[in-house]
Order: C-alpha cells, then sequence, then structure tokens
C-alpha cells in the first residue's frame, strides 16, 4: 500500500485517454492520404481499409474529437465557474511559470537548485494549452475541405488552398510535438523513464509528488491535505494495461514520425 | 398610468410591425429575373442568363495574333491566354506533351491525386486560353463549365481555388499568392520556435538530471 495524491479526475483521464486515441487514429489516417503517392502511404492506406474508407474515418474521428473537445471547455469552464482561474492549483500560465523555466535552466547549466515547481509545471501547460489553438485550425480547416462547395459559400474558393496547407501544416507540428517531446517528457526523461503513470491511474505517490512537485507537496501539508492521501495498493494487471498503453502509442507515434519525415525530404507537404 | 399601457403596447406593436414590413423580411428572396430565384441558382449553376455573362465594358477578348506584327506568328505573343488558340504557330505542338512544357502545373494535385488528364478540364484542340471570352476556363464561367462536372454545386467562389498551386515557398507564391506564402513563413516559424525550444529544454532537463542520478549513486 501505498499513500497517494489525487492529481487527474476519472473524467481528466477519460479526456485525455481518448484524445490519445482520436490523434493516434487521425495520424495514421491522415498521414495515409497525405502520403497516398507514395509506395509508404499507399501500403498504409491498403492496411487501413481503402482511401474510401480512411477518409470516411479521419472524417467521423475527426468530429468525434471536435466535440469531446468542446465537451472538455465546457466541462472546464463550469469547473473554473466554482474554483476560480488563477492560483496555485490552475493550468493558467502566471509569471511564477517564468521564474521557473529560468530557474530551470540555471540548474541546468550547474548553477542553482531547480525550480520548486506547483501542480502544474510550465511545460505541462503549455502541452495542455498547444491542444487549445491546434484543435480549432485542424476542425475548421478540416470541415472546410471536406465540405469544400458549402465552404465556398462563405469564405472565397483560394482560402481552401491556404486551409489545405494549414490542415497539413498544423498536424504535423501537432505530431512532431506529440512524437517528440510529449512522449519524450513522458517516458524517456529519467524521473518518468519507463512511463509516467500519473495519467492513467490519476494519483501519484506522495514520494514523487514530494520529489516533483515540492511546491504542491507544501500547498498540500498547508491545507492538512497531505494525510489525507488515498491508500492505494498495487495493481500489477492495471500497471501491465497502461505500460502496454503507452508503449503501443509510442511506438505507432514514432512509426508515423519516422516514415514522414523520410517523405517530408523528398516530397514536402504535396 | 395603468390605463395607458394597453395603448402604449399597441402603438408599440403596429410600430415594430411596420418596421418589420419596411426591412422587407417578408418580400422574398432576391430575384435575378421574371422566373428564376437567384439563390437558388448561384450554387447549382450551369446556366446563366445572357446579361450574367457579358463581359462588362471589357470588350471582347478576342485577339488576332498575325495583326501588326512581323515575323513567325507566335513571335511577341505575352498573352496567350486570350487566345482562342492559345498554343498558335508552336512548332512541333502536335509531338509535344502538356508537361514538356508546363511540368509544373502537371504536379498538380487533380493530376497527381484526382488522377485527371489536362484535357479533361482544358479539353480538346483548340485549347482556348483561360481568358478567352468564349473559353468554359474564363473565370465567368469556369466553376459551372469545369469544376462543377466534378464538384456538384460548385460557384463562381469555389471556382477561385488555385488548382495549380504554386510550391509555397517559391517567389512565385510570395508575388502571385501571398497569403498562402506568409502562412507558410509563419507556420514554419511556429515549428521551428515550438519544436526547437522545447526539444532543446527536454534534452537539457534530461541530461541534468542524468547527471544528479548520478552523483547520487555515486
Amino acid at each position: 500500500m501505498i499513500r497517494t495524491q489525487k492529481r487527474f479526475t476519472l473524467l481528466d483521464r477519460f479526456f485525455h485517454l481518448s484524445l490519445m486515441i482520436t490523434f493516434l487514429i487521425q495520424g495514421a489516417t491522415g498521414l495515409g492520404q497525405l502520403y497516398i503517392t507514395t509506395p509508404w502511404g499507399l501500403a498504409l492506406v491498403r492496411g487501413l481499409g481503402g482511401y474510401e474508407r480512411v477518409l470516411a474515418t479521419h472524417y467521423g474521428v475527426g468530429v468525434a474529437m471536435t466535440l469531446l473537445f468542446l465537451a472538455h471547455v465546457a466541462h472546464a469552464l463550469v469547473r473554473m465557474g466554482g474554483r476560480g482561474w488563477l492560483g496555485a492549483d490552475s493550468l493558467v500560465f502566471s509569471l511564477r511559470d517564468v521564474r521557473h523555466f529560468g530557474q530551470n535552466m540555471r540548474w541546468v547549466a550547474g548553477k542553482g537548485p531547480p525550480a520548486r515547481l506547483g501542480r502544474w509545471s510550465y511545460w505541462e501547460k503549455f502541452d495542455y494549452w498547444a491542444v487549445f489553438w491546434g484543435m480549432p485550425i485542424l476542425a475548421v480547416t478540416g470541415l472546410m475541405l471536406y465540405h469544400s462547395v458549402a465552404a465556398s459559400r462563405y469564405f472565397p474558393g483560394w482560402s481552401l488552398n491556404i486551409a489545405s496547407f494549414l490542415h497539413r501544416a498544423e498536424a504535423l507540428l501537432a505530431m512532431g510535438y506529440i512524437f517528440l517531446v510529449h512522449f519524450f517528457m513522458g517516458h524517456l526523461r529519467p524521473s518518468a523513464f519507463p512511463l509516467n503513470p500519473v495519467i492513467f491511474t490519476g494519483d501519484m505517490s506522495t514520494e514523487a509528488v514530494q520529489e516533483e512537485k515540492p511546491a504542491w507537496a507544501d500547498d498540500l501539508k498547508a491545507q492538512g491535505l497531505w494525510e489525507n492521501g488515498a491508500l492505494t495498493p498495487p495493481a500489477p494487471l492495471v500497471k501491465l494495461a497502461y505500460t502496454l498503453v503507452g508503449y503501443a502509442a509510442v511506438a505507432t507515434g514514432l512509426y508515423l514520425l519516422i516514415n514522414t519525415l523520410i517523405l517530408m525530404g523528398r516530397m514536402g507537404l504535396h | 398610468m395603468k390605463g395607458c399601457r394597453p395603448r402604449m403596447g399597441r402603438v408599440v406593436g403596429w410600430a415594430l410591425l411596420f418596421l418589420l414590413e419596411a426591412s422587407g423580411v417578408g418580400a422574398g428572396d432576391e430575384v435575378a429575373n421574371a422566373t428564376r430565384r437567384y439563390r437558388a441558382y448561384e450554387l447549382s449553376s450551369g446556366f446563366y442568363e445572357s446579361h450574367e455573362v457579358r463581359p462588362m465594358g471589357r470588350g471582347t477578348y478576342v485577339v488576332t495574333p498575325e495583326a501588326g506584327r512581323l515575323g513567325a506568328p507566335s513571335a511577341g505573343l505575352y498573352h496567350r491566354g486570350r487566345l482562342a488558340d492559345s498554343h498558335r504557330g508552336i512548332l512541333f505542338y502536335a509531338n509535344r506533351r502538356c508537361e514538356a512544357c508546363h511540368p509544373d502545373n502537371a504536379a498538380s494535385r487533380h493530376v497527381v491525386r484526382g488522377n485527371l488528364a489536362c484535357r479533361q478540364c482544358h479539353g480538346g484542340e483548340p485549347i482556348a486560353g483561360i481568358a478567352h471570352y468564349y473559353s468554359p476556363m474564363n473565370p465567368i464561367r469556369r466553376h459551372a463549365y469545369v469544376c462543377a462536372r466534378c464538384h456538384e454545386g460548385a460557384g463562381a467562389s469555389f471556382a477561385t481555388y488555385r488548382v495549380h498551386e504554386p510550391p509555397v515557398a517559391s517567389v512565385k507564391a510570395k508575388q502571385g499568392f501571398p497569403s498562402l506564402y506568409y502562412t507558410y513563413q509563419f507556420m514554419l516559424w511556429l515549428l521551428i520556435a515550438v519544436l526547437g525550444f522545447f526539444s532543446l529544454h527536454a534534452l537539457g532537463m534530461a541530461c541534468r538530471e542524468l547527471v544528479s542520478k548520478g552523483r547520487a549513486r555515486s
């Protein structure tokens, strides 16, 4: 039995897991369509059931992703209404994040201690907010491209050229960020290796909180919640399940990214 | 005061009704002519009234290339886009393939992905220049005569999509399609900034953590 602190609610974890699954489906079906003129893209599209089905999947999953995003925003607004926008538990950037970044950079250079991070570190906040610009761009341009004739009633037709480029470029930026930076910070960083399970279990052991999030530990102690953390029994089967899911995601992401980088060098985003 | 209210309400009601009537809400759709409603027509075109396709005060585009020129018929022709036969006078034209002279145009998505041949949109010989008055590619009827054959309901706005899009990073794009070029520049620098910044941050953090773990062990 280990004492743990609640970091993510069941709904938070549901949103993360569904975003993870839909993101990977969109990545695979999107890159298959993007590089369908190459042997790799054609094999990927054929493996996923042919062009028509890949396109229908990409559209359907994209709509599902957008609805989930809107549901998350509505939920977050309601929750923020009760709790307020700012404060130590908030995901909104503050000056403290700039200071933490500066302290960490000095620490990397070997001068001074690492930043005493709160509940959400500055890079975790960026992970969260990056979705907020990617989602609207991809959803709007995706809908424009799928319903191109209808879209040309509200926008000039040449904006479809721009929508097409933006959809590809933004998706590439999102995949590059998730598959390189986000996966690295969640899996390969020495303090996270082999996998940071908190987003799947929702609970963080008090030791880990003390070590990685000392400012959050201080807050919990000041509020008298430190000793109230739940006692969680170890669950080896659950651990095996999320480790497999995590590594399946990493493998899929790297497979897509490496092939994309090879083909990008040859033919760009055509 | 109490006795006043119903009368005021009636006055306001009549005033609203008057304004509603004056705003033309009940007047129906915009009408293009006696029999056709414009809106039902704009998207699913194919046939236009003659007054809608008349070149407005710009005269016809028909050009006779030989007029006033010396030498070969093609000499000095910089506006082939306005000819009824845009390839007029080109030597050995019949033996050449389109992509021999128009390699960039053959790289278009319509060709590479849609598997279309040039003639499926540009038509058979003689291929009129796209600005020629009677050309199906002329912007005044392109949406109806070309786009709508596959994209059902294509309107004039839809036809402004650039099928032969210049490469996003090219000077051609900068001059001919600046909004696309600057979108590309913006996304490129955003990509470099985001990935560069966070990759370096992740690597720095990871190396530092390795060092402090090694120190803790020894």
